[in-house]
């Protein structure tokens, strides 16, 4: 097990170099900073001389070694609009982030686990119609567009909530609901296609003969293996959720990485946007790494087939 | 005298006695809570040319000289007075008894700081090139100082009310430096700086003792809110007092809420259709005057000011703004005439139109789309098929600006740096060898020259008079019109938006 986490650990060192070398070369093919930095009427002689002072000038190769020089060294750079860390400056957004995603997550699972499992037990009732239309529904539905519907009716109509910002447990309802709505509908089919193909197996007719009482049956025995590929696409769907917190934190005015590294890109930060993504990139490669752990001991075939192989 | 009699002559002494007093008697009280649609990368005022950034630094920071909010012109402010001692050095005045909210006293020493700060190439501030005509500053004793500058230079009082140029304090930031500054500013400004949450928030707290009287209001809070429509729902919702930039339409729907208005006003920023009369960017119909003049009597500029942008913006016959030093009243735009377009447009050889590439990008011009659009039809109308290259990236349409690649047209604009002075457009834009020149010619470039090197407004006035009259007769441009900002306040609070996009909340009061 341990020998596998380290091996999946490496792999996520390249995944995040590749991933450095594409932004890089994006970035520094599209656009530079320094015309952003500077006032506009900006002589071409001030120009130069900017980018000669933050090393804009040189070669994309030899810029590209020098950031990954600094970065082998936890070290990237400094923005070039603060003139401060740019890895402080992310690891400061970091918990806001962090607080939507799992929140969204949390809402996300708390509907579609439910009413997913409601659905297969009664499947072809008015219910499982009900959550298959709103799962297509929910699907459709542009994230910004029901940000901004829950906004006008929670803050603006009843006021009841803040309409943006964070800061008590209030604030967070709106944005975790909006980011939860993105991720229940695949998350709710993916649990009733699996409690579906659960329930007809062999093992549960065995424990509903035995006279196991029906919920333990659902929960226990069907719920646990329906899970499996729910945690597979959990793993997946993190890099989903966190594209979906970019829309989300920019619709509540949520301080985290997302709307950072938005900003950073329209401005050409390069060590903001390289050290975002490199960040996030890890962030998706731990998520898809906890979901694999998790499944092994969902899962004790993998566990004993990895001790095997 | 009977009894109500004594007690009305009591009542009106009481009351003329608190009116004498005046504001200066009432203590800041209450909170304003502003929404800005991005955050300021750093609280250092020498280091960014951001607005929001600005408008922060204003509350927090003094300039030399600040603006009347009436007539716009510079006036003394931490300076108490500036004259020229001959045409190339000034000597300024500044007040006394003023200190900076760490207690270190504002004096010749900060000024003089504070120009060399700028102007040290290793300090790398992006302000710097708005100070490299100044030779030097000298202090001649505690309260006054004298700016040597290599040439006459006749903007001096507009460079400094210059929003990024507050004064900072020496001392502290020599024992702090300038990333302790950056994270935690210190100025002589109504505000003193509280918090700053990255990405969510700005806390500034009324400066009791400030040298102009303390400010009504107790506590201001930028928040950044990225998302105009959440920041609508924030005002309605009596989360927000006060936003800037409100879609025209907006307009409607928050002054029928009860709890904001709406406040607009002219700016600086213009917005004119420029073309490429060199042939800068390659070679097309436009290098002929008479399909220059064709164009100009093609676009109806008043119509696009009265169904697109509401009425909310004023012409520019010569294309600087009326606010801004050198506007002659007296020049006259092109007529809307269609007609005498096409004979202009036969005349040139092209009975029948051309196709040409019109530049648009997003950002700064407000309605963008519809404006650009109106103006193709326009165009449309007398033959001219107009193919529309739009930059969703600032970054990008000002490198391909600068480098000679924004061929045909471009509906452009320009905020003159906050500089109410016509060279602050002219020169960029005309004089050949500038960044945004695609439209040169000798006498231009002497009379931009001239009208930079003297300090006589009389004698600058009227070469920006013939200049204008020589721009309007060669149709390098259809000078559009001056926008306007539009902006809401909540009922309770008077504030009123300035010309020169500088949020003054440190001046509005509560009702």
């Amino acid at each position: 097990m341990q020998v596998y986490i380290l091996r999946r650990l490496f792999q996520a060192l390249f995944v995040c170099l590749g991933i450095s070398l594409i932004t890089f070369g994006l970035l520094h093919v599209v656009g530079n900073p320094v015309l952003l930095l500077l006032p506009q009427d900006a002589s071409d002689k001030d120009v130069a001389l900017l980018k000669e002072k933050l090393g804009l000038d040189r070669p994309l190769w030899i810029q590209y070694l020098a950031f990954l020089k600094d970065a082998a060294r936890g070290d990237f750079g400094q923005s070039l609009f603060t003139q401060e860390s740019a890895f402080g400056l992310i690891l400061e957004r970091m918990p806001a982030t962090l607080e939507l995603t799992l929140a969204g997550m949390l809402v996300g699972l708390g509907i579609a686990i439910p009413l997913g499992v409601i659905s297969a037990i009664r499947r072809g009732s008015i219910t499982d119609r009900l959550c298959t239309v709103g799962a297509v529904a929910g699907q459709a539905m542009p994230i910004f567009w029901l940000g901004i519907m829950l906004i006008i009716l929670f803050a603006v109509k009843f006021r009841v909530l803040p309409a943006s910002g964070r800061g008590t447990v209030w604030h967070l309802i709106l944005p975790a609901i909006t980011l939860g709505a993105y991720l229940a509908p695949l998350t709710m089919r993916l649990t009733r296609s699996g409690m579906l193909d659960v329930l007809t197996q062999d093992y549960i007719r065995t424990a509903r003969a035995k006279g196991v009482v029906e919920g333990v049956v659902l929960f226990k025995h069907a719920l646990r293996n329906a899970a499996i590929p729910i945690v597979t696409i959990l793993g997946v769907q993190f890099g989903r959720l966190l594209g979906g917190a970019v829309v989300t934190e920019t619709v509540f005015a949520w301080p985290g990485v997302a709307s950072l590294a938005v900003k950073a890109i329209r401005t050409y930060d390069y060590p903001v946007v390289q050290g975002s993504v490199v960040l996030l990139a890890l962030l998706i490669v731990v998520a898809n790494l906890l979901a694999d752990v998790a499944i092994t001991y969902l899962d004790p075939r993998i566990r004993l087939g990895k001790a095997h192989g | 005298m009977s009894r109500s009699r004594v007690l009305t002559a009591l009542i009106l002494m009481v009351t003329f006695a608190a009116l004498a007093a005046g504001p200066v008697a009432a203590a800041p009280k209450g909170r304003v809570v502003v929404a800005l649609g991005s955050d300021t990368s750093t609280m250092d005022p020498h280091m960014h040319t951001e607005r929001m950034g600005i408008i922060i630094n204003q509350h927090i920071f003094d300039t030399l000289l600040a603006r009347d909010t009436r007539t716009w012109q510079p006036v003394p402010h931490l300076a108490e007075s500036i004259k020229s001692v001959n045409p190339t050095t000034w000597e300024m005045k500044l007040r006394k008894g003023v200190r900076f909210h760490n207690g270190e006293p504002f004096n010749a020493e900060s000024v003089k700081f504070s120009f060399d700060r700028v102007l040290n190439p290793e300090q790398k501030s992006p302000i710097r090139g708005n100070f490299t005509w100044i030779k030097s500053v000298d202090v001649v004793d505690e309260h006054t100082v004298r700016i040597v500058t290599e040439k006459p230079y006749p903007a001096v009082h507009e460079i400094l009310t210059f929003g990024n140029f507050g004064m900072v304090p020496p001392k502290y930031i020599k024992e702090k430096g300038d990333a302790h500054f950056a994270r935690n500013p210190v100025g002589t400004g109504p505000f003193k700086f509280v918090e700053w949450r990255k990405g969510e928030r700005t806390t500034i707290e009324a400066n009791e003792q400030y040298w102009k009287g303390a400010p009504a209001i107790k506590t201001i809070v930028f928040r950044v809110i990225p998302e105009t429509a959440t920041q609508i729902a924030e005002l309605l919702s009596g989360g927000v007092d006060i936003l800037r930039a409100v879609p025209p339409d907006q307009i409607s729907a928050i002054g029928k809420s009860g709890v904001a208005r709406v406040t607009a006003t002219q700016i600086l920023r213009v917005v004119f259709l420029q073309m490429d009369g060199d042939g800068r960017a390659g070679k097309t119909p436009l290098t002929d005057v008479r399909v220059r003049r064709a164009i100009n009597h093609a676009v109806n500029v008043d119509e696009i000011v009265q169904k697109v942008l509401g009425g909310m913006a004023v012409r520019t016959p010569a294309g600087t703004n009326p606010m801004a030093f050198g506007f002659d009243p007296a020049i006259k735009p092109y007529a809307y005439d269609p007609d005498a377009a096409r004979k202009l447009l036969a005349e040139a050889g092209f009975p029948n139109g051309f196709e040409v590439t019109m530049n648009t990008y997003a950002g700064s011009i407000v309605n963008v789309d519809q404006v650009a659009q109106a103006t193709m039809g326009y165009l449309g109308k007398v033959g001219i098929r107009v193919k529309l290259r739009h930059f969703a990236d600032v970054g990008q349409y000002l490198a391909n600006f600068r480098g000679s690649k924004l061929d045909g047209m471009t509906m452009a604009s320009w905020g003159y740096n906050s500089v109410f002075d016509s060279d602050f457009i002219y020169y960029i834009h005309f004089r050949a060898g500038q960044p945004y020149t695609y439209n040169s010619a000798k006498e231009m470039d002497q009379w931009l020259e001239e009208a930079r090197s003297t300090v006589d407004p009389k004698k600058r006035q009227e070469l920006y008079s013939r200049f204008q009259r020589f721009i309007v007769d060669q149709a390098y441009w259809v000078p559009m019109y001056a926008q306007f900002t539009i902006e809401a306040a909540s009922t309770k609070l008077i504030y009123e938006a300035s010309s020169d996009e500088i949020m003054r909340i440190h001046a509005a009061t509560w009702k």
